[in-house]
């Protein structure tokens, strides 16, 4: 962990080689798993690890789910780099979605080039705000984030409960969701199945990446994470770093509420947020915060999510097998870097 | 409203304290020897699912109650595997495991029962009337005529209070979440309390799940938990985590609870949805309220290593 050891390429490997282990452990327990339920585990490994390429419509699909993974796994690693848990990702991309659907129902008639910047703006904002709300209670009360973030997520599904069936309700649905946004809000579409959401991503992922480690706010943030009591007398202002943080990070969630509204579900659905706040929380773990290797993680958690939903629709197998291979999946990770860190 | 409706309804007050004090009482016991567990959540649904299905196939209520309380000891053998094994990040463990016990519980129950149009149900716990008590006016009811697990909840803060506050184990136990250093150099065994207090913390916490399927639903959903395991974490640190003060708390945000449930049922004039907001917002105001004083073991969420230099 220290700067002055350089890291050669072979330390590299033997660390790909470790994590690798590790995640072989937690698809053998999913395995497992399979076996007691009398499944055939092989046609399962092979469901969850290559139906994303099987086609181009699941190749698509995996790249929709891509999408919310990664900028809401953005959203919980900016925080991350201060030591504070975003667990309310969930609620900040709900209110990012809201926002994205009150501007995309309410302005007709205007053309796309501004209407949906400003949807995005309004979704970023709204997701922003909602993070404020844990960020002040830490700034002024030292309220426990994990605590106060989750307790907004309650609030917020509650929340769109409340608007999915209030007056912009698609009374023609048979599940709570408003009327469809106007078609001047939608995302285009390049290509035939991708759309230019997930091109944000790689724009925010290079963006993310000067952010936290090439600027100046990256690295006061950084080191009021790893050392505080260093960081506040080298003089780095601590007490607002971490609330910053959080708010950045609820704009990015909202964001990703803004690009589900505009670019796939084209209105605000009740249980959009599938559980994406889960998976970004692990693949943010998993890529140690930095958005680099978040790209990574996101695109190997996206498949296995289209995977498993492979696996429940032909196998009958219940998705939530998926949610326990990947938790066991960080756990593992983390044991071989806790061995690591005890043999040096 | 008539007699019989309110003493009920006020019945309703104790029932929903169990599953809040038993879970606070779950994250304190953790916490006095410096364990944050933060996984609360999803103990609750894998200890309901599992409760519920024990219970739905045998018929039996301590079998029931026992296997929830079982799958909070498995979660919990995970938690001081990692946290305090491996000394991996607690609260990073606690969520990680957050997910995984809500995907484990539900996966249980989808597995053995499936989906189904109308969800099997269990009938409650089993209601005892104490003789002579619960016949008094008003509160006999209210008080005397609960079930067992609403008395055993009770019974265990009471006892736990007596062990921590009024016994030298206790003040032992209390002295590794504020001092591991010092504690381990008076030769008490941190190692061993730590795991030990960690596994009685998830135990509990899976109770009060297995409490929630059979003496509050009697059905299971994957909703059943919905937010309670994150407030009992709330309620814990605004019981100073200490057992009495517990008990109180977990009164009070079950009588919001069954104050929402009466506002529903009075068909107020606010969207049913603001209502049920108001246990997250009380719990947040409270968190502010508590913030002031919070009192906490010093060496909460640390892991303790001999060799580290660093206190």
């Amino acid at each position: 962990m220290t700067a002055v050891s350089k890291t050669t390429v072979k330390d590299y490997l033997k660390a790909a080689a470790y994590y690798l282990l590790a995640i072989a452990a937690a698809f053998g327990v999913a395995g497992l798993i399979l076996l007691t339920m009398h499944q055939d585990v092989l046609l399962g490994y092979k469901t969850i690890l290559t139906t994303s390429f099987s086609s181009l419509p699941n190749f698509a699909l995996t790249i929709f789910k891509f999408t919310p993974i990664y900028l809401m796994g953005l959203g919980f690693s900016i925080p991350l780099a201060s030591r504070k848990f975003n667990v309310g990702i969930e609620g900040q991309f709900l209110l990012g979605a809201v926002g994205a659907a009150a501007v995309g129902i309410t302005l007709t008639g205007m053309p796309g080039y501004i209407i949906l910047p400003l949807l995005l703006t309004v979704a970023l904002i709204m997701g922003a705000i909602w993070a404020t709300v844990p960020a002040l209670l830490l700034y002024f009360f030292r309220v426990n984030e994990i605590i106060s973030t989750i307790l907004m997520n309650f609030i917020s599904f509650y929340l769109v409960d409340l608007i999915a069936l209030g007056p912009w309700r698609d009374v023609t649905a048979g599940y709570p969701m408003t009327i469809p946004i106007s078609s001047s809000a939608r995302l285009p579409i390049i290509g035939s199945q991708i759309n230019i959401g997930s091109l944000f991503t790689i724009a925010l992922a290079v963006l993310g990446f000067f952010i936290l480690y090439r600027s100046t706010f990256g690295y006061e943030l950084r080191a009021s994470g790893s050392n505080p009591i260093a960081a506040f007398k080298f003089g780095i202002k601590t007490s607002y770093l971490a609330p910053l943080s959080l708010v950045l990070g609820g704009a990015v969630a909202g964001l990703a509420g803004g690009l589900e509204v505009s670019g796939l579900y084209f209105r605000l659905v009740e249980g959009m947020q599938s559980n994406y706040a889960n998976l970004a929380i692990i693949v943010s773990l998993m890529a140690r915060g930095n958005p680099v290797a978040l790209l990574l993680t996101s695109f190997f958690f996206s498949m296995i999510e289209i995977g498993a939903n492979a696996m429940q629709r032909t196998m009958g197998t219940p998705y939530e097998i998926a949610l326990i291979t990947e938790s066991l999946m960080m756990l593992f990770v983390m044991t071989v870097d806790a061995i690591r860190q005890k043999r040096r | 409203m008539n007699y019989a409706e309110l003493t009920s309804l006020l019945g309703y007050i104790l029932v929903l304290m169990v599953p809040y004090s038993l879970a606070s009482m779950g994250i304190m016991v953790g916490g006095r020897v410096g364990v944050f567990n933060v996984s609360t959540e999803g103990v609750m649904l894998s200890g309901a699912s599992a409760a519920f299905l024990v219970t739905y196939f045998s018929g039996s209520y301590t079998l029931g109650i026992l296997s929830g309380i079982g799958v909070g000891l498995l979660i919990g053998l995970m938690m001081t595997f990692f946290a305090n094994k491996l000394k991996i990040d607690q609260f990073i463990v606690g969520i990680l495991l957050y997910i995984f016990a809500t995907g484990f519980g539900s996966l249980l129950y989808k597995e053995i029962i499936g989906i189904t149009l109308y969800p099997p149900r269990v009938n409650l716990l089993p209601r005892i009337k104490i003789p002579l008590l619960s016949q008094i006016p008003y509160l006999g009811p209210i008080l005397f005529n609960q079930d067992a697990i609403v008395y055993i909840t009770i019974l265990i803060a009471l006892l736990l209070y007596y062990l921590l506050f009024k016994t030298s184990f206790g003040l032992k136990i209390r002295s590794i979440g504020e001092n591991p250093r010092a504690a381990d150099a008076l030769g008490i065994n941190v190692f061993l309390m730590r795991h030990i207090f960690t596994l009685i913390g998830s135990a509990l916490m899976g109770m009060a799940g297995a409490y929630l399927a059979l003496g509050f639903t009697g059905i299971y959903t994957n909703t059943i938990v919905s937010g309670r395991g994150w407030i009992s974490i709330a309620i814990t640190i605004f019981g100073r985590w200490n057992p009495l003060w517990i008990l109180v708390g977990a009164l009070l945000f079950a009588g919001v609870e069954v104050l929402v449930y009466t506002l529903q049922a009075m068909e107020v004039s606010m969207p049913y949805q603001v209502l049920m907001m108001l246990p997250f917002i009380i719990t947040l105001l409270i968190l502010i309220y508590t913030s002031r004083k919070a009192e906490m073991p010093a060496a909460l969420g640390k892991p303790y290593d001999r060799e580290s230099i660093e206190e």
